[in-house]
């Protein structure tokens, strides 16, 4: 069962190495078919999770766990890398060199994440969480000649290795305290000695690490810098994939680990949420950049997020995951767009996207869905899941919280209808129509029915997400 | 005799420690940490901790190390300037840093030490940890090896092709 269980992961990590060792033996010129293979390879093993690859159970001495929740986040994590990888095929044009290393990366990336969805054990939170956090390093600063990729990568990794170091701090008190690394020793610790002292500050330093990585306030410094200046694919991964895996780790341990000491997380990470719901969202009114201001909007939509989380009900965490499935059709959406629209105009300022409803229908069409969809406007996927979200909160009779979330769903109605409005109200600078690929147009074109399907037809998802969230709750 | 050891090896380490961050020469900093460094591995063989000791002196003393004065020797770092001094960030990083002094010295005091029983931290036992209990994190420590060699490739060639 052990090795049998970790089938998808390794099916990943050696279809990065299968990228690599052909990226050495591919011309120049000829390096995209890499990310053919790639996507090819990641929709084949998606696939091999829904009909036979996944084999439930926990393995390892209790260090890694497969349940429906695990699942969920590992085709949550897949779909993404999928389009991220499409999405880089028609970024590849930018990329001076090592377009066959950034696919390989890429996938890297996603076997991280993947690992992520299972941990139930502080030694492989760590290990599977850095795997991660590294590539994005590397993935980060990979415009090397070009100072903002560089001065993210910087940041990125300064601020990073910082949330690292508070990780490692927490997992010694904690091993300190209980003698073992295992969720399910923490919480028989906490269970018979409550939560105090030493194990309570390595829980808060576990924490914290953690919300660098979903970037919830106050550890979210880093974001808007680094989404700013890192290649756009790249942003869009940290975006959907990053923030996801941070997630995923969150809920294993709070419900694996931090269950007996639930009332003093709950009441932590309802506070948490509305600072970052508040901080993202009015932050992001005066950007001018649009990579910014989606940087900005991550904030916002990983306070929703820790909304669903602070509900700590199976339906709160339904939810949180019926959002992040959501979240990464939308949000991808919007990336899609900027990549497409760089190549043609060379930057990300929103002041160029004024008048492209005349430049480019589609392009504009898809920003609009997606924008509308991260405002949570019916009947988009992103309203279903805020909808999902606040009925959750609501039911746990936290008010006060609704009504932070819903004033940062009106501030967050301004700042993406702005560029709606600069898109099909404004003047263009200039005339000339933007050409898109025929992968890009496919891709825009999937994205968008998703988008619109999801929220009208959410009840699979619903389904499915709600399913998951019973097996972790119960 | 092991009391007296231990107060040697953490006063000593104490000093050096803030030696690192008082000098004003990067190099001078960078030779402190080492010796910083030996004198928390003369912690470890206190706790018995062989391996960790060796480990500590060999890879951090060592490696890591000699390849922070390579990078300080190469850049060609003059002796940092003299910054004004600032009452106001001074008091702050004091109190800061006092608070989270007195709390840990809180959770200290009644800090149960259950690690601290009947772990060895012989080579052998290490070892028999890292190939049976925590078997998969090693392995995908692998890989996160695998993706930090190509990274640094890429990030460092001279010439890009």
């Amino acid at each position: 069962m052990n090795l049998s269980s970790l089938k998808l992961e390794m099916a990943t990590a050696g279809l990065g190495m299968l990228v690599l060792m052909l990226g050495a033996f591919t011309r120049r010129d000829d390096k995209r078919f890499l990310g053919a293979i790639s996507a090819i390879g990641l929709t084949a093993i998606l696939a091999w999770s829904v009909c036979c690859g996944a084999v439930m159970g926990v393995g390892f001495d209790g260090m890694w766990v497969n349940d429906a929740m695990a699942l969920f986040f590992k085709r949550l994590f897949l779909i993404a890398t999928i389009l991220v990888t499409v999405m880089s095929a028609g970024f590849a044009g930018k990329i001076e060199s090592g377009v066959g290393e950034f696919f390989a990366l890429i996938l890297f990336a996603c076997t991280g994440m993947m690992l992520t969805a299972s941990v139930n054990d502080f030694v492989m939170l760590f290990v599977s969480l850095e795997t991660v956090t590294i590539t994005f390093y590397i993935l980060t600063s990979y415009l090397r000649r070009q100072v903002p990729s560089l001065e993210a990568g910087v940041k990125y990794l300064i601020l990073g290795a910082l949330s690292s170091a508070f990780l490692v701090y927490g997992i010694t008190f904690i091993y300190g305290a209980t003698g073992g690394t295992s969720f399910s020793g923490l919480a028989e610790f906490l269970k018979v000695n409550g939560a105090g002292g030493l194990v309570l500050l390595g829980v808060m330093l576990v924490l914290a690490g953690l919300g660098f990585k979903v970037a919830s306030v106050p550890f979210h410094i880093w974001v808007p810098d680094v989404y700013q200046g890192a290649p756009t694919p790249v942003t869009a991964f940290l975006a959907v994939g990053s923030k996801a895996a941070g997630f995923a780790l969150l809920l294993r341990l709070l419900y694996g680990g931090l269950l007996p000491m639930k009332a003093t997380w709950v009441a932590l990470i309802a506070v948490l949420a509305a600072l970052t719901i508040l901080y993202g969202n009015l932050a992001a009114i005066p950007q001018k950049n649009i990579k910014r201001l989606l940087g900005y909007s991550s904030i916002s939509h990983a306070g929703f997020l820790l909304l669903g989380v602070a509900a700590a009900t199976a339906f709160g965490t339904g939810a949180a995951l019926f959002y992040l499935f959501a979240y990464v059709f939308t949000n991808l959406g919007a990336f899609l767009v900027i990549v497409c629209m760089a190549n043609a105009t060379a930057d990300d300022e929103i002041a160029s996207y004024a008048g492209l409803a005349r430049r480019s229908p589609l392009l504009a069409a898809a920003m609009t869905v997606a924008l509308v969809s991260l405002a949570g406007v019916p009947p988009m996927a992103g309203f279903f899941a805020k909808f999902l979200i606040f009925s959750a909160v609501i039911g746990q009779q936290l008010w006060w919280l609704a009504a932070v979330g819903a004033v940062g769903v009106v501030a967050s109605l301004y700042y993406y209808l702005g560029v709606v409005k600069a898109m099909y109200w404004q003047e263009p600078r200039q005339e000339a129509a933007i050409a898109v690929g025929l992968t890009m147009k496919v891709a825009l074109w999937f994205v968008m029915a998703a988008t619109l399907a999801i929220g009208v037809f959410q009840g699979p998802v619903v389904e499915w997400a709600f399913e998951a969230a019973r097996e972790l709750v119960k | 005799m092991h009391d007296q050891l231990f107060w040697f090896f953490s006063i000593a380490m104490l000093l050096s420690g803030l030696l690192v961050i008082l000098s004003r020469n990067p190099v001078n900093s960078a030779m402190f940490l080492v010796v910083a460094m030996c004198f928390m591995a003369g912690l470890f063989v206190l706790l018995e901790a062989h391996f960790l000791a060796i480990i500590q002196i060999l890879v951090y003393a060592g490696a890591v190390m000699v390849l922070f004065l390579f990078v300080i020797m190469f850049l060609d770092l003059k002796a940092e300037r003299r910054r004004r001094f600032r009452i106001l960030t001074f008091g702050g990083g004091i109190i800061v840093a006092a608070a989270f002094m007195v709390k840990v010295h809180d959770v200290v005091e009644d800090m149960p030490l259950v690690a601290a029983k009947g772990v060895a931290g012989t080579t052998e036992a290490v070892g028999r940890l890292l190939f049976t209990r925590y078997l998969l994190p090693f392995e995908v420590a692998s890989l996160l090896l695998l993706v930090a060699v190509v990274g640094v490739v890429l990030l460092s060639k001279r010439d890009l092709k």
